[in-house]
């Protein structure tokens, strides 16, 4: 009897803390591995990986929150990134150009890459709601419409040089700080204010939770999925903004990583597949996860290749050891 | 909607594919004068022997209401695994492209024979592993085929140090190149693939099980049919045929590229799709698949003829899923 | 005697809050026909679940062939327990014949379609059914539907059959097709339970009976020394006294029509004419399946009606859709709760609050401090029983998630509340206090339409009665009027 009970307090603090309990176990074996981990250098550069990973992962809580997924996420940062260059070398947009020619001003700019991103979502997020195609092919299709897309404008070339503005965003710093954080910071803080204190946050929820029954109360599946695949997108497109500030070029190959990082960022971060519960704070933390994991490869020069194979063992270990836990919980 | 449902428009659905090819067909042939070339539909029935192999097993997987996004990092994988097998390596750790030509003498490690069936055990593994974990840990297929997509792609870039490797063993470049009145034998190793498959899904208990679990897992369950070992079995058999295109395209194009199979996901789903086979499962054949394939093969072709690139192709193909999706959905599947 | 093929000793089965059966025993013997009869919800499905091994009894014991077993579905289905359950469990796009050998596939590896559809021809002869084997299930209507599932007997070892209202869905030439059946079955020494709200069939073929009353067995009786009133008296207990069910102020109250249906028409629905006054409470009573969920799903808006219209307050309106019933001021209180009723994952502040969400915002944010203050009022006022309104909704037990949805509509000042099995699967307590909370409900004016199979209940709640048999309503009756004997003959001898 006695060891049931310390079985079951056990349990009760895992299922609660289990993701700071990774988090902080990660960090001692990061430092064990590589010392360098705990640099300062080091810190700016996991602060930069994180808030990309970070944006980019609560627009695909969001998604699955709805009981979905955005596997387009990746490649709608890419064509935000190709089009904030192209934007601004409007007309000459081949080779470095010293001269940039933007099409419009700086803002208008940045809200036609915001809008489209949001315009794309929007698209998807009624295919999926009005004529309920399954979210999973859909956003694959579109992963790979959005990939096209942003191959054709430059002509599959890249387009170098942006201006000094988003390169301040994307790679510039406020005293130590990277700014990218303080983006990710106001995103968090944002998608926390919708999830906590909308009406729509509370749709969304009800409906990842439990379609029928949400529906029986009049929430509207259309407008679930149109405004979690809204955001989604223009998420995705704010990272591909923070991409060509960082690499100063519109590069259509960005973003590669970005879905499936999102993706165990956000499950990680205690999301449920299946939709229906999710919290920006766990999201947060699995954004660290995820980040200190990469940076830990870096940190021991891991070859490209041997990461790939490590990204998809834990990715599957991971999902098995969440789902497991929440398959319990659902029965 | 009721009136719509005259004997034709039955027809119709039922071979809405068939029209689409044979549309197509007769059209650019028309238009186009390369496109009725002997050598081009050679080409054509060779891409649809690959991309059919693969989506072979994959109607085993779709069937089920499943899907396996892993079939182009496991064709990788296998190619890559036989072109190593047969230098001489187990496994190799090579500096990154772009230093040496990489051509070595043929050098097995093992008879072709064994080496061949390694290769399809590999992806069968694979298979394996994917199949565990959906039924056994209730992971979506799709998040589980993801993690497996990657980090077999990354095994086989690590092996490889994702270098072309040019050296394919004897008996699959004979498989590879042999064409007969225009048709490339691989093309046929491909229908005698879809015929087993067929015969399986037609004639045994398990091809029988897979439309019972597929249309109705709860009723299957409560006859006694075993899920876990059905679902399984249909990744295993997903892994062997994505494995198995990898060997004939290496056979076919003399090379193993590390970017082998990339896209390949978006054309097999695209071709299942097309062809008819119902995503939620229990509903379709293999001559949907067959169907599917020839229409994506075409379709590519095409794309090739008119120069464009691969990359702007997944747009169109894209786009096609969506609107095929929607069809036939529409249509009732 | 020869020893029974099952029996089953002393089993009790509890879930959280319910005790569903209480020290039942019951035993089956070879070759006869015992049959089980009892209201919904007396526990012969939980006694079924049991006996295929689907749930194991909190305690008691089952011997199967003098050996006392732990069934699970495995086990159950070696040793030949078989059930023929009232819904047909089938693959719609796969063929009649298909189906039927589902069960037991011919070959081991191999199997022969052309072979496939021959046997099962050749058995669906003899049994005298007349099935197109080749026809997709899909295009097969109830009645086939059902002889599938039938003929599947005939091709597993069964030893133990357990026909759950298997000829409900029938016609009446193929009723007395499986009453032959039955006695095949009998003369291959196979024991059958047979479970059926018809009184006239239990007396024509069974030779023996057990009836259950709030999972406890009444009697064990052989046939013949019952008769049909003596049966319809274990089956429903004791008569209720006639309680004050109204209480003076509802008394008083002007009783206007509040709503009213008129010839609705919604498959399995016909022709449903209905008024409920302000401060009534109006029930429906019904055998499962007599379509009691369609007919609140239907004025719900969650169901298509084909036919009739709806009244409120003497406007004519129209509902399409929830969201339209909502705004009508329509509550529904699904009997699926799980399904239909809650988000499991939500909390019990969330679920009250969802469809009149609006109504807490302050601008564009929701105003946490008056849902606050609304769902804690609520909390106390029913006596939902949660350690917080954070609390997420799938750790509550029946009786309080009951609660949550009633509160839900209360917030949203709906007036039409439509309870559809509303203790199902509540413990006694809370029993009582939705009782009550449904007679307060009426009392402050609204309109109550109760929809149950429980007779209890319904003589307990409500101010007037409809009985609802085969989508028809036959019958309408005053409290003051109504009895259990009443009410169960329209039903169980039509």
């Amino acid at each position: 009897m006695r060891q049931g009970k310390a079985e079951e307090m056990l349990r009760i603090v895992w299922l609660k803390y289990r993701q700071l309990l990774i988090l902080i176990s990660l960090i001692m074996i990061s430092y064990a591995i590589s010392p360098a981990f705990v640099s300062y250098i080091n810190f700016i550069y996991l602060a930069r990986l994180a808030s990309i990973i970070g944006i980019a992962s609560l627009g695909m809580m969001l998604a699955i929150l709805t009981g979905g997924i955005d596997l387009s996420i990746g490649s709608m940062a890419a064509l935000s990134c190709v089009l904030l260059a192209y934007f601004e070398h409007w007309g000459i947009y081949l080779g470095y150009v010293e001269q940039l020619s933007f099409i419009a001003p700086l803002p208008v700019i940045y809200l036609l890459c915001l809008g489209l991103g949001g315009a794309f979502g929007l698209l998807w997020g009624f295919i999926i709601g009005k004529w309920r195609l399954p979210d999973f092919a859909v956003t694959l299709a579109a992963l790979f419409i959005l990939k096209g897309i942003a191959y054709i404008i430059p002509h599959g070339q890249t387009i170098f040089g942006v201006d000094s503005v988003t390169k301040f965003i994307g790679a510039g710093a406020i005293g130590p700080i990277p700014f990218t954080i303080f983006v990710w910071i106001m995103v968090s803080v944002i998608i926390y204010v919708i999830t906590n204190y909308t009406s729509l946050g509370k749709h969304i929820y009800a409906f990842g939770g439990n379609p029928e029954a949400s529906e029986a109360c009049g929430v509207s599946r259309l407008k679930v999925k149109m405004s979690a695949y809204a955001i989604s997108g223009m998420l995705a497109a704010l990272v591909g903004i923070l991409y060509a500030g960082r690499t100063d070029t519109g590069d259509y190959r960005v973003g590669e990583d970005l879905m499936q990082n999102s993706l165990m960022a956000a499950l990680l971060g205690g999301t449920n597949i299946f939709g229906g519960e999710g919290r920006v704070a766990g999201v947060i933390i699995g954004t660290i996860i995820v980040a200190i994991i990469f940076n830990v490869f870096d940190l021991t020069r891991l070859h490209p290749f041997p990461r790939d194979i490590l990204r998809g063992i834990i990715l599957i270990i991971i999902i098995a050891a969440l789902i497991r836990g929440e398959k319990i919980k659902k029965a | 909607m009721k009136s719509l449902k005259t004997p034709y428009f039955y027809f119709f659905r039922e071979n809405i594919t068939i029209f689409m090819i044979f549309s197509l067909f007769v059209a650019f042939s028309i238009i186009n004068s390369d496109f009725c070339k002997l050598e081009n539909f050679t080409n054509i029935l060779a891409y649809s022997a690959i991309l059919g192999t693969v989506s072979t097993g994959m109607t085993f997987v779709v069937l089920l209401g499943m899907f396996d996004l892993s079939v182009g990092s496991i064709l990788c994988l296998a190619a890559t695994l036989q072109t190593l097998w047969s230098m001489g390596y187990f496994i190799l750790y090579l500096p990154p492209p772009g230093s040496i030509m990489f051509v070595k003498e043929l050098n097995p490690l093992l008879p072709e024979f064994l080496l061949f069936i390694l290769s399809l055990l590999v992806g069968g593994a694979l298979g394996l592993l994917n199949g565990i974990i959906v039924s056994y840990f209730g992971v979506p297929s799709i998040i589980v085929t993801l993690g497996t997509m990657i980090f077999a792609r990354g095994i086989a870039y690590t092996i490889s140090g994702a270098n072309p490797l040019y050296t394919v063993p004897h008996y699959l470049r004979y498989i590879g190149q042999t064409v007969i009145g225009g048709v490339p034998l691989i093309f046929l190793i491909w229908l005698g693939v879809l015929t087993i498959a067929g015969v399986i899904l037609k004639y045994t208990k398990f091809g029988r099980q897979i439309y019972q679990v597929g249309g109705n897992p709860e009723a299957a369950y409560a006859v006694g049919v075993n899920l876990t070992l059905v679902r399984t079995l249909a990744m295993f058999a997903s892994g062997v045929c994505a494995a198995l295109a990898g060997l004939l395209m290496i056979g076919r194009t003399l090379v193993m590229h590390p970017h082998y199979g990339i896209g390949m996901e978006l054309d097999a789903i695209a071709a299942v799709v097309v062809g008819g086979i119902s995503l939620s499962g229990g509903k379709g054949g293999i001559l949907n698949t067959l169907a599917g394939v020839l229409c994506i093969s075409i379709i590519t072709n095409l794309l090739n003829l008119y120069a464009v690139e691969a990359i702007v192709q997944y747009i169109v193909k894209g786009i096609i899923l969506i609107i095929f999706v929607l069809v036939m959905k529409i249509l009732g599947r | 005697m020869e020893e029974p093929i099952v029996k089953m000793v002393g089993i009790t089965k509890e879930f959280p809050g319910v005790r569903a059966l209480n020290n039942v025993n019951f035993d089956i013997r070879a070759g006869e026909v015992h049959c089980l009869v009892g209201l919904n919800g007396a526990g012969k499905t939980t006694l079924v679940k049991i006996l295929t091994g689907f749930y194991k009894p909190t305690k008691g014991k089952i011997i199967v062939y003098g050996k006392e077993e732990n069934l699970n579905p495995e086990r159950a289905r070696r040793l030949g327990i078989l059930r023929v359950p009232q819904d047909p469990e089938l693959v719609e796009d796969l063929t009649v014949a298909e189906n039927i050998l589902m069960v037991n596939m011919p070959g081991k590896i191999f199997v022969n379609p052309r072979k496939m559809y021959e046997i099962c021809e050749k058995v669906l002869g003899e049994i005298g059914f007349n099935l197109d084997v080749k026809k997709l299930v899909r295009n097969c209507s109830r009645a086939e539907k059902q002889i599938i599932m039938l003929a599947r007997i005939f091709f597993s070892q069964p030893s133990v059959v357990i026909l759950d209202e298997a000829t409900a869905p029938l016609g009446i030439r193929e009723q007395e097709r499986v009453y032959k059946l039955v006695e095949e079955l009998k003369n291959k020494n196979i024991g059958i339970v047979y479970i059926s709200h018809r009184l006239e069939e239990i007396f024509k073929i069974g030779d023996r009976v057990t009836a259950l009353r709030n999972g406890e067995v009444v009697c064990t009786k052989p046939i013949k020394e019952l008769d049909l009133n003596e049966l319809i008296y274990y089956i429903a207990g004791e008569e209720l006294k006639v309680e004050e069910v109204a209480t003076s102020a509802r008394k008083s109250m002007k009783k206007e029509k509040l709503f009213e249906i008129r010839n609705l028409n919604s498959d399995p629905l016909k022709d449903i004419n209905l008024i409920v006054k302000q401060g009534e409470i109006v029930g429906v009573f019904g055998l499962l399946g007599a379509g009691k969920t369609e007919l609140a799903e239907a004025i719900y808006g969650i169901r298509k009606i084909e036919k009739g219209e709806i009244y409120l307050k003497g406007q004519k309106i129209t509902i399409n859709s929830p969201k339209d019933a909502i705004r009508f001021g329509i509550g529904l209180l699904p009997e699926d709760r799980d399904r239909l009723g809650l988000i499991p994952s939500q909390t019990v502040a969330e679920n009250i609050i969802l469809p009149n969400i609006n109504a807490f915002k302050n601008f564009l944010f929701l105003d946490l401090k008056r849902i606050r203050s609304v769902v804690r009022k609520f909390i106390k006022d029913l006596n939902i029983r949660t350690p917080s309104e954070d609390q997420q909704v799938r750790f509550l037990s029946g009786g309080n998630k009951q609660k949550v949805i009633l509160a839900r509509w209360l917030a949203s000042k709906n007036d039409i509340l439509l309870f559809d099995e509303p203790t199902k699967g509540v413990d006694v307590v809370s029993k009582r206090e939705i009782y009550n909370l449904i007679k307060e409900a009426a009392d402050h004016g609204k309109a109550v339409i109760v929809f149950s199979c429980d007779l209890d209940e319904i003589l307990t709640v409500c101010d007037r009665i409809y009985v609802l048999h085969r989508g028809r309503i036959i019958k309408e009756l005053e409290r003051e009027d109504a009895n259990k004997s009443i009410i169960l003959e329209e039903v169980l001898l039509k």
